[in-house]
């Protein structure tokens, strides 16, 4: 399981990293959708195919809606590096550290398929036994639905708003 | 307490109706949106000084444990939520005349209330994946509020903005994930009562990384940058919520909520805490002095301010989390009436380069004498509220016997001195020029917003008395600053 | 390690966010990074018995719509940089300063 797990990551990893250094826009695409689906694989291994379901159509969402705008020319140009060589050392100084710092760490955390706190007893999680997220969600955190739903709101203003106002100028 | 919700339903159902109603009748939005901000503002007032725990749909916690979400009144979240509903008035208030015939007014106030009850909710809960939804929505909405006009520096700043504050929530998000899998729940008072004194080195990566992600969102020192340019780019009214209440809220306090009450702090907490708030103080203060341009300067000043804010949170005793909250909320007040000021320098003359702006302040009386009165309070001159607000972090760093950051906060100050006398000599003294010959004063809402402000500003210099410290803003502190047994006094009721 | 490896997903994302030129690319680190965080979240809430602690899946749901919302809406904005511009380029687009 846990086997299983690394290769998937580890496949998710370099698609992540080919998708961004490509030059060809196609081909990122398509490095993009296998990490994507390496994901989705982990995810089902988890058994969570509700979790899962949805990036598949919002992915297949945003592709439709590049590939509309026609980006499919563009990033001829792309490089490796900003103008600003400054902002590009910081940059990469906090990835280091912060890899640097996380060795170590994440041995502390627990294993994979461990519930890291089964073992507290008076956990939330433990008072909901075995509902289903979905149950619990519009039960118990009925607030969060709410939330998720206004930022959704949200969201449809900020698209409205921005389109709104490039059709106006 | 039933009234609490009220805070999050009545920005949404006002954002709602309004993009349904009143999209092609621009006085309806306006009533609507300045309806719902003047009663956000009267809710917070009326329930000073009561306290209590909200549980959705009832689900009180059983047997001790918490299976729903909460909603948290205490005397700290009232005072932001106050701020909040006082900024969000005087902004819709002046937005009336100030948002311009090109845009979208429906579009706008709808956005701008999303984001309020985003920042509400954010001062309210007690549980952390609702702050984490609360945060994505009130920054979504803020994204979108930067970008409003459609000027390429208005996308462009907006674009970058976004970038960096899903970047920020991404490690709250993570933190947020930790600190689960660590504690077992989500809630707040529980994390804290699991939480205990004892932490492990993986408790402290979670903290590193809220400090990061709450950083990024305050914009301290150095994740600062953003709040810069998206200032510059958005509109005077946008540009003052975000200075004035969405990095003090979304930020600051959600992070000394987090801290404070739910992970607890530790030794090197707070040093991390003095540091960068430290350095933020001097850098926000030497860049501002360097800037002509008057909304960058602002911005630039407000991560200085956001740097003794987090400096007092770092010294933690409790004149020094009382001395911080005091600065959030003068802090709100005069840099909102900056902006505001400023936008108005714009919308008469069309230039924010202080070049330009000669002599302002004859032909804008209105403008001139708030903005003098904006200067003298981010100056910190008595007895205006800005004053108190750093003498008495100054006073609470010597208390707590850390002489070296107070030199250093003093240092600050006079730097923040020296800018607003430049801009102060600029606009009220220099004689007018051109750009300022045709100037005329700006529509009367848009002077009864900024005039209530400058009121305001004086009025905070009563905020020293100790009726007022005794009665608001120490037992604020002290919930901040009892830090995790805020868990159990939310469990037992 | 699993727990290790998916912080390096997440770190992949952060790089690609901070040193690429290209909007588009700058958006899909940015997605990367939420991907490496959800995928996280479920693997803290995976039981090898049972079916799943819901509130790790919950957070992973909120998460996931959350981030597709502001991914969704940077999209809107790279769009319409790129309309009114013509380019996706972060650096072209910083000649245009005002």
């Amino acid at each position: 399981m846990a086997g299983l797990m690394l290769v998937l990551i580890a496949v998710a990893i370099a698609a992540a990293i080919a998708a961004l250094e490509v030059r060809n826009l196609f081909t990122s695409f398509v490095a993009a959708a296998v990490g994507g689906l390496a994901l989705i694989v982990a995810l089902f291994v988890m058994r969570a195919p509700g979790v899962a379901v949805l990036p598949i159509i919002v992915a297949g969402a945003l592709v439709w809606m590049l590939l509309k705008a026609g980006a499919r020319s563009d990033l001829k140009t792309t490089s490796a590096g900003r103008g600003d060589l400054a902002g590009q050392v910081v940059g990469l100084a906090l990835v280091v550290i912060l890899l640097v710092l996380s060795v170590g760490v994440f041995s502390e955390m627990p294993k994979l398929g461990d519930a890291p706190f089964a073992s507290i007893a008076d956990s939330p999680a433990a008072a909901y036994g075995s509902a289903s997220f979905l149950a619990v969600l519009f039960s118990y955190r009925i607030l969060d639905a709410l939330g998720v739903a206004a930022l959704i709101v949200g969201a449809i203003l900020a698209w409205l708003a921005i389109r709104a106002a490039g059709e106006r100028s | 307490m039933q009234l609490v919700p009220m805070f999050l339903v009545v920005p949404m159902a006002a954002a709602i109706l309004i993009i349904l109603a009143a999209r092609k009748v621009p006085r309806l939005a306006d009533a609507l949106a300045n309806l719902a901000t003047l009663a956000l503002l009267v809710m917070a007032v009326s329930l000073m000084g009561k306290d209590g725990v909200y549980w959705v749909k009832g689900l009180a916690p059983r047997g001790g444990t918490p299976i729903g979400v909460n909603l948290v009144l205490d005397k700290s979240s009232i005072l932001m939520l106050a701020t909040v509903g006082l900024i969000a008035f005087m902004v819709t208030l002046y937005s009336i005349q100030y948002i311009g015939r090109r845009a979208s007014k429906a579009h706008f106030y709808s956005l701008f209330l999303v984001m309020i009850a985003g920042v509400n909710g954010v001062a309210l809960t007690g549980d952390l994946l609702s702050l984490y939804v609360f945060i994505e929505m009130a920054s979504l909405a803020s994204y979108a509020l930067v970008a409003f006009g459609d000027r390429q520096a208005e996308l462009e700043a907006s674009f970058r903005y976004l970038i960096v504050g899903s970047v920020g929530s991404l490690f709250v998000l993570v933190a947020l994930a930790i600190t689960y899998s660590l504690a077992g729940s989500l809630n707040m008072a529980q994390v804290a009562m699991t939480f205990g004194t004892s932490l492990k080195p993986i408790h402290l990566v979670a903290a590193g990384l809220f400090v990061a992600g709450f950083g990024l969102k305050s914009a301290f020192f150095p994740f600062h940058m953003w709040l810069v340019d998206a200032s510059r780019a958005a509109s005077a009214p946008v540009a003052a919520a975000l200075s004035g209440v969405v990095i003090e809220v979304v930020g600051i306090f959600a992070m000394a909520r987090v801290l404070f009450n739910a992970i607890g702090m530790t030794g090197s907490l707070h040093t991390l805490l003095m540091i960068l708030g430290t350095i933020s103080i001097l850098v926000g203060a030497l860049m501002a002095l360097r800037e002509d341009d008057i909304k960058r300067a602002l911005a630039y000043n407000s991560v200085s301010e956001v740097g003794f804010i987090v400096l007092a949170l770092g010294i933690g005793t409790r004149p020094a989390i009382a001395a911080a909250l005091v600065y959030i909320v003068t802090h709100a007040i005069y840099k909102t009436l900056l902006f505001l000021n400023a936008g108005a320098m714009e919308y008469a003359t069309g230039s924010r380069d202080l070049t330009k702006l000669g002599g302002l302040k004859h032909r804008m009386p209105v403008t001139g004498a708030t903005s003098v009165i904006g200067a003298l309070s981010v100056s910190a001159i008595p007895p205006f509220g800005g004053f108190w607000a750093r003498f008495f972090i100054i006073v609470a760093a010597v208390q707590a016997e850390r002489y070296g950051y107070a030199a250093w906060a003093v240092a600050g100050s006079i730097l923040t001195l020296a800018s607003f006398a430049r801009f102060q000599k600029r606009v009220c003294h220099d004689p007018v020029g051109e750009t300022c010959a045709a100037a005329k004063e700006v529509p009367v809402l848009m002077q009864v917003s900024m005039i209530g402000l400058a009121v305001l500003c004086i009025a905070a210099g009563l905020l020293w008395l100790p009726q007022v410290q005794d009665g608001f803003f120490m037992p604020a502190a002290k919930i901040i600053q009892e830090g995790i047994t805020y868990g159990s006094g939310i469990l037992g009721m | 390690m699993v727990y290790g490896l998916c912080f390096g997903l997440f770190l992949v994302g952060l790089y690609g966010v901070l040193v690429k030129r290209s909007l588009l690319k700058i958006i899909l680190g940015l997605a990367i990074m939420e991907a490496a965080a959800i995928l996280f979240i479920v693997m803290l809430g995976y039981n090898a018995g049972g079916g799943g602690d819901p509130i790790a899946r919950e957070l992973a749901l909120v998460a996931f719509l959350a981030a597709g919302a502001v991914v969704a809406t940077a999209a809107t904005l790279a769009r319409r940089l790129r309309a009114r511009h013509g380019s996706y380029d972060i650096e072209d687009l910083n000649r245009f300063k005002e």
